[in-house]
């Protein structure tokens, strides 16, 4: 299994724990986008909940609303963000 | 009995208010409090009550307690056990009491609206349950102290009535919703008297819990103004003694205001988020006036729930405008919490007394760090200090969960 | 003031979902098995009765407003959702209703684990769990779900808030802003929580769970259950000790009749239960323990006691039913129903716990 494809699935478990999400990682999809209409129904708290979460677990920080905007919009965008960041960190010696 | 419940009068009761008690970061009683709110004041300090350094907002309007407490029928060792929020009631409470003259009585009724209640000493339970968890003592008081009933019941033994306890806690609509529920009980002739109003300490759970919504402002609260970026978190109390008209007439009581309307409503849009075109808000102010038989034009200022977010104030500047039609631009409005902050559980009543303030003393309180206007509100949002004759206020509480309450006051003539 | 009939209940307990199961645990007489719940730091677990898994016929999980809701909201709608079956039924255009949530501990889950984050973590408490732990949740998600409810309201209390709660129901049916009102008691529990409950007295097994009462003034909805009366609140002050509150409160229930049931709050022999012990100790007639078998649900337990006397009524095993509520430390307030002609959609089926929400 690929590294990103590991990222992915942690990624998506984290969304189903901290979201309370009714579906399974397995189940949510990689495109779907997160908020507004046709979206999974998510709002400003879920989106806030996600940034802590993401600064708890990666260190990544999403300074702003506009931010949060482009980087939450779906799973691939979070998981995209996430990868940049992980691999901006310098190496651990 | 509460039911089958004796029949109301034929024709309600108006309902006046023979005393006002205050606590709040301005100052402990109306003297204090009156002069704050008409000059304008802002009372926001850095938070000692609890460790914020990790807080992205680490600012509040915290209240000075005085160490000597009124002179209380309670045994110094039970003085000794009241908690902030149950000394900030019992200041306000005490001062309500005197003021109106009631003697003490067996059948007062006490209704009170709270969020938090003891909540702080909750956490001290907390701390020690989870840091030293053989270690006993202590933690009974805590766990029946920091029950609101529990603190309402303490407050009441000190002053000597002895009616039965209504908490209400619909969040930020709670104080409201108390003086509301009082001025119900008095039109339906089940009581001649009732002291009403609400309390809330600050505590470490809500004001890291806002500040984890990042609802608070880290600038400063500018309701209203279009770069208002968050609420501030106060704390106080404010209770009034309420009676009908023939109980105050009778004993020959200084009247200082009158509650004329009240209405309450639910706005099921989000929990913590009001509808944007404030439908319910818009209910609510419209049902209060329909209770207290005027209409928009009879109101002569608005205290706005205005809370300084981008949602609320917005929501409710739309639900003003509706409201008032064409009354609107020339309406005066401000809100308090630019002073106090937000008091959650007593700020409906605070924002009550407030209007009565105003109305006896023939002022309005400013809307405080006002600078740019936000084109949603088209009133006339106070911007200084005024004198005016005010005959009739509204003031707004609308609540995380949607409650909303509004109240009628009267000026007394 | 109109007679107000009772048009429904609901109730989830450690006996499961549904008027059914608390009925039948009822009828059984036998204690609910409790279960230990970890208790860090002890050398023994604290003892409690929890509320099993949801069955699948539970559908409301699905919604947005339930997403992120605790476990006490869950067992509040669906109690809710039990008791104003028959109502929304009844009607084509759904009932305007009135919807008063009263409790005692209240949201206890989400407080405990988000201070706990906020005080033990790097300052990273979790936004979601924060507005779930205001007392007016569970009642403002109930309410959006429901849709059509002009008011709702929280009150907050000892177990005998449940009675207040009524009273109130009973005024908001009087104003007819309303078409019927539902009054819901709801509790929940952690081990904090349940550490306090032991700590005010270690006999009491804490339970969770939800009871609901739906009121209306149309005798055609009727279950064949009337309310009689509400006695006044007596007080626990300084002037009124809890036990001679108890005793004023069945004094003012005047002496039943003899083949009345009685619903009372004792739990067997512990010393919160001597007030209401001394105020009923001659009554001779039948009576009805729930905590004895459903354990200390608080304010939820005192939702049982009212159901219980309704279903026992609504049944056709009593013609009225008393319930005494002598709560922990606030006010003792009791209440009676009596047998009435049910509406008649209630005639084709006695059976009130056949509901899927």
């Amino acid at each position: 299994m690929t590294e990103s494809k590991l990222l992915r699935d942690e990624i998506k478990a984290l969304m189903v724990e901290n979201l309370m999400l009714r579906l399974s990682a397995e189940e949510l999809p990689d495109d779907q986008p997160l908020f507004g209409p046709h979206g999974l129904g998510l709002d400003s708290v879920d989106a806030l909940q996600l940034v802590v979460a993401l600064d708890k677990k990666y260190g990544l920080k999403i300074p702003d609303p506009d931010t949060a905007q482009k980087v939450l919009q779906n799973v691939d965008t979070i998981v995209a963000a996430v990868a940049k960041h992980l691999a901006a960190r310098p190496a651990v010696a | 009995m509460l039911y089958p419940a004796l029949p109301p009068p034929a024709e309600p009761p108006r309902i006046v208010v023979t005393g006002a008690g205050v606590v709040s970061a301005l100052g402990i009683g109306w003297e204090a409090n009156e002069l704050g709110f008409r000059a304008g004041r802002p009372a926001f300090r850095p938070v000692t009550q609890f460790d914020v350094s990790r807080q992205r907002v680490q600012v509040a309007a915290e209240v000075d307690l005085p160490d000597d407490l009124p002179q209380t029928c309670l045994a110094p060792r039970q003085v000794k056990r009241l908690d902030r929020a149950s000394r900030m009631l019992l200041l306000a409470a005490v001062e309500a009491w005197r003021q109106t003259g009631w003697e003490a009585h067996e059948d007062i009724p006490w209704v009170l609206g709270t969020t938090a209640g003891g909540m702080s000493l909750g956490e001290a339970y907390f701390r020690q349950a989870v840091q030293s968890p053989l270690h006993h003592r202590g933690q009974p008081t805590r766990a029946m102290l920091y029950q609101s009933h529990v603190q309402a019941r303490l407050v009441a033994d000190t002053i000597g009535f002895q009616g039965p306890v209504t908490i209400i806690s619909n969040a930020c609509a709670s104080g409201a919703n108390a003086l509301g529920r009082a001025w119900e009980l008095l039109r339906r002739g089940r009581a001649q008297r009732v002291l009403s109003g609400g309390y809330d300490a600050l505590c470490q759970l809500v004001f890291s819990g806002f500040d984890s919504l990042r609802s608070m402002s880290p600038t400063t609260c500018r309701p209203f103004d279009a770069r208002r970026d968050g609420l501030r978190l106060g704390e106080g109390a404010a209770v009034m003694a309420l009676e009908t008209l023939d109980s105050a007439r009778r004993r020959g009581a200084e009247i200082l205001g009158e509650i004329a309307g009240y209405a309450t409503t639910i706005d099921l849009h989000h929990l913590t988020q009001p509808h944007p075109a404030g439908d319910a808000a818009l209910a609510c102010m419209t049902q209060a006036c329909n209770s207290a038989e005027i209409g928009p034009a009879a109101v002569g200022y608005v205290n706005a729930h205005g809370t300084g977010t981008l949602l609320n104030d917005s929501s409710e500047a739309i639900a003003i405008r509706r409201w008032a039609g064409t009354c609107a631009a020339a309406l005066p409005v401000s809100s308090s919490k630019a002073a106090v902050g937000h008091l959650l559980g007593a700020a409906g009543a605070i924002e009550a007394v407030v209007c009565l303030m105003a109305m006896r003393g023939k002022w309005l309180p400013p809307q405080l760090a006002f600078e740019i206007p936000d084109p949603v509100c088209t009133f006339s949002v106070l911007d200084k200090p005024r004198d005016a004759v005010v005959d009739v206020a509204l003031s707004n509480s609308f609540g995380f969960g949607g409650v909303n309450a509004t109240l009628v006051l009267r000026r007394w003539v | 003031m109109s007679q107000v009939f009772v048009a429904g209940m609901g109730a989830v307990s450690p006996a499961g979902w549904g008027m059914a199961a608390l009925r039948e645990a009822l009828a059984g007489g036998r204690p609910i098995p409790s279960q230990a719940m970890e208790r860090p730091g002890w050398p023994h677990p604290l003892h409690v009765r929890l509320v099993p898994p949801a069955p699948n016929s539970v559908s409301f999980f699905g919604h947005a407003r339930l997403r992120r809701a605790s476990v006490i909201t869950h067992y509040a709608t669906y109690a809710v959702l039990e008791a104003v079956a028959r109502c929304r039924q009844a009607d084509s255009t759904p009932p305007r209703l009135g919807l008063i949530s009263c409790l005692q501990s209240g949201c206890v889950e989400y407080s405990f684990r988000f201070f706990a984050e906020a005080v033990n973590d790097s300052g990273f408490p979790s936004p979601l769990l924060f507005p779930e732990t205001v007392f007016a949740a569970p009642i403002s998600h109930v309410a959006a779900l429901l849709g059509n409810v002009p008011k709702a309201t929280t009150l907050v209390g000892d177990p005998a808030v449940f009675l207040q709660g009524v009273a109130l129901g009973c005024d908001w049916l009087e104003e007819s802003e309303v078409d019927a009102v539902v009054i819901v008691g709801s509790e929940e529990t952690t081990w904090l929580h349940a550490d306090a409950v032991w700590h005010l007295e270690h006999a009491v097994q804490v339970s969770t769970g939800a009871g609901a009462i739906c009121l209306t003034r149309r005798p055609e909805l009727s279950v064949g259950v009337a309310l009689a009366s509400i006695t006044d609140v007596h007080s626990y002050t300084s002037g009124s000790s809890r036990v001679q509150a108890a005793e004023a409160m069945r004094r003012q229930l005047l002496s039943p009749a003899l083949d009345e049931l009685l619903c009372e709050g004792t739990q067997g022999g512990q010393r919160s239960d001597a007030a209401e012990t001394a105020a009923w100790r001659d009554w001779v007639g039948p009576r009805l323990r729930p905590k004895s078998i459903l354990g200390e649900g608080l304010m939820a337990a005192a939702a049982w006691q009212c159901v219980a006397a309704c279903d026992a009524i609504a049944t056709e095993r009593f013609q009225s039913a008393a319930v005494s509520l002598v709560g922990s430390n606030q006010q003792a307030i009791g209440a009676r129903f009596v047998a009435c002609k049910p509406g008649p959609t209630q005639q084709a089926t006695r059976e009130l716990g056949v509901f899927s929400p």
